[in-house]
């Protein structure tokens, strides 16, 4: 159990989010919405919006960052 | 007119009076002159980060390249900036670490003194000298333009661009690193509340932001889907440019070193949360500007494209808020403008091997007088932007930046790094993004840096485990 943990904390957690912020670039080359003028919200594309969660998206990745893996020395 | 020259004035001074009190915040020493001290608190260092970032390009040419492509423009640039920010901790959290420890203050000497080589720190010092210099000079002509457009004509584009670095050369040469983020401030806050201004009255001239968007759309759907009005969005580009920003915009000088400036590594966690929450909609107002200029800009000539926002303000808005979004935008120019020309000084001085070691704050200050004068020079001698080996070199700027990145983060994280990989990477780099920029070597429609950021990788990893296993096999 302990063994398990300390290969968590060492490295799961990296991997995990590493894997986090690999899905969401590849979400942002959205192929399929291409030639879509698809109308939402106030007349926005709908691509647009889709943009948009996905830029939010990463400030929740980078508040995982912080919390799990950035952890603060001093040097 | 009279109004536009005492706005002008009074912006000015204002930046001149930060410099002068950020003179008087200062010590005469190398690490307070050029890293502030390595004080930057979160909300100093957001903002001279984001001043920095978003030159008169996100200002202007956001709303030119969304008139000629489309929507498009938006996503590249806000989900791209906004993935970048993840370099805050990548390389932003080991920089100031580093810089902390030893005492590093530009990028070069980081890479040089890890690797303990002085070859590889002028190397890569050199790269960073070259796409810098043309890029300070083109902010400096496109300060000019602007003033010359605000007082229409009455003030030519040189004399404008000449009062603009030598008022940024002031306060930079009196405030250093200090004085800039202090500006920054202002300066970023001046830009942000220009373009809310600018949307809130181009979107209430158009009846509304529905109704500007159903009228753009029926005037061209394409501007609201890929490839865009003119084709420009193909997959290949949408990829290349979402993953460029990462690469490059750390590389810049002025924004590497940015990182040296916090005080602590929460101002850097907390500029690295708030940026994507400040792209998302500071780059959606210009693109927006941009589409909805089709509405009612029917004759637009391409060297009228990058004024497009401020000919939609000028439409829509009273000139009171005009003037202010105009200022927002010198503003925009200044802000990078006054950042390169610090790094570039604080290279200049701190990096070359001049003897006199005490004198580093009076060197670089002379520096900062030089690269303005020189800057000058050009503007007066006539100096076009757009063509030349100049012109080439600011085209390049982003590819010829990114190609460092792999030696960067192999500095930074992999200790079987090698100083003789690093400079094969970095040339070999630079040679690929020349071939593929002038059609030598097909890019298959990606942008050259990514191939020049793919070979400069190569280059690095394998080189650096050759050179180990020859060392191992003559140790052995």
């Amino acid at each position: 159990m302990g063994l398990r943990r300390s290969l968590w904390n060492a490295f799961g957690k990296q991997v995990l989010i590493s894997c986090l912020f690999i899905i969401i670039f590849f979400l942002s080359i959205d192929v399929w919405n291409w030639n879509k003028p698809i109308l939402g919200l106030f007349g926005f594309p709908l691509w647009i919006w889709y943009e948009i969660m996905l830029t939010l998206t990463l400030v929740l990745a980078y508040f995982a960052v912080i919390r799990f893996i950035w952890t603060e020395e001093e040097p | 007119m009279i109004l536009v020259l005492i706005a002008i004035l009074l912006f000015f001074l204002l930046l001149l009076v930060i410099g002068f009190i950020a003179r008087k915040k200062s010590v005469d020493t190398a690490e307070d002159y050029f890293v502030a001290g390595r004080s930057f608190g979160a909300i100093v260092l957001f903002f001279s980060l984001v001043a920095t970032n978003f030159s008169a390009f996100t200002f202007l040419g956001f709303a030119g390249k969304s008139f000629t492509s489309g929507f498009g423009q938006y996503g590249i640039m806000a989900f791209g900036t906004g993935f970048m920010a993840i370099s805050f901790y990548l390389i932003g959290r080991k920089v100031w670490r580093l810089g902390k420890i030893h005492g590093y203050i530009t990028p070069a000497e980081l890479v040089g003194k890890q690797m303990n080589s002085t070859l590889l720190k002028y190397v890569f010092m050199a790269v960073l000298i070259v796409f810098t210099v043309p890029y300070l000079a083109t902010q400096a002509i496109g300060a000019g333009m602007l003033i010359m457009q605000l007082t229409e004509s009455v003030i030519s584009w040189q004399i404008g661009a000449v009062v603009t670095m030598l008022v940024l050369m002031v306060y930079t040469f009196l405030g250093g690193m200090r004085g800039s983020g202090w500006t920054d401030v202002v300066q970023g806050i001046l830009m942000i509340s220009a373009l809310v201004l600018s949307f809130v009255f181009v979107a209430q001239g158009l009846g509304g932001i529905q109704a500007a968007n159903a009228a753009s759309f029926q005037q061209s759907p394409t501007l609201f889907s890929r490839p865009g009005l003119d084709g420009y969005f193909t997959v290949q580009i949408w990829f290349s440019f979402m993953i460029l920003w990462l690469f490059a915009d750390p590389m810049f000088p002025q924004l590497f070193s940015r990182f040296y400036t916090a005080k602590d590594e929460k101002a850097l966690k907390w500029t690295m949360l708030c940026y994507p929450a400040v792209v998302v909609f500071v780059f959606f107002i210009p693109v927006v500007i941009g589409v909805w200029a089709h509405v009612v800009l029917v004759d637009i000539g391409p060297s009228e494209i990058d004024m497009v926002l401020p000919m939609m303000v000028q439409l829509f808005a009273p000139a009171g808020v005009y003037l202010f979004v105009m200022i927002g935008a010198l503003a925009a120019l200044m802000s990078t403008a006054d950042s390169q020309l610090l790094s570039l000084a604080t290279m200049f001085s701190h990096d070359l091997p001049f003897k006199k070691k005490n004198q580093v704050v009076k060197r670089g200050r002379l520096f900062i007088f030089l690269l303005v004068f020189g800057a000058i020079l050009f503007i007066l001698l006539g100096y076009d932007p757009s063509v030349g080996i100049m012109g080439t070199l600011v085209k390049g700027t982003f590819s010829g930046l990114a190609v460092l990145f792999p030696t960067v983060m192999a500095v930074l994280y992999w200790e079987k790094t090698t100083a003789l990989s690093c400079i094969s990477s970095i040339l070999i780099g630079e040679i690929s993004i020349f071939l593929f920029q002038f059609g030598f070597v097909d890019s298959l429609g990606f942008l050259p840096a990514i191939w020049g950021i793919l070979i400069a990788t190569v280059v690095v990893i394998f080189g650096s485990l050759v050179e180990n296993k020859i060392r191992q096999t003559n140790t052995s």
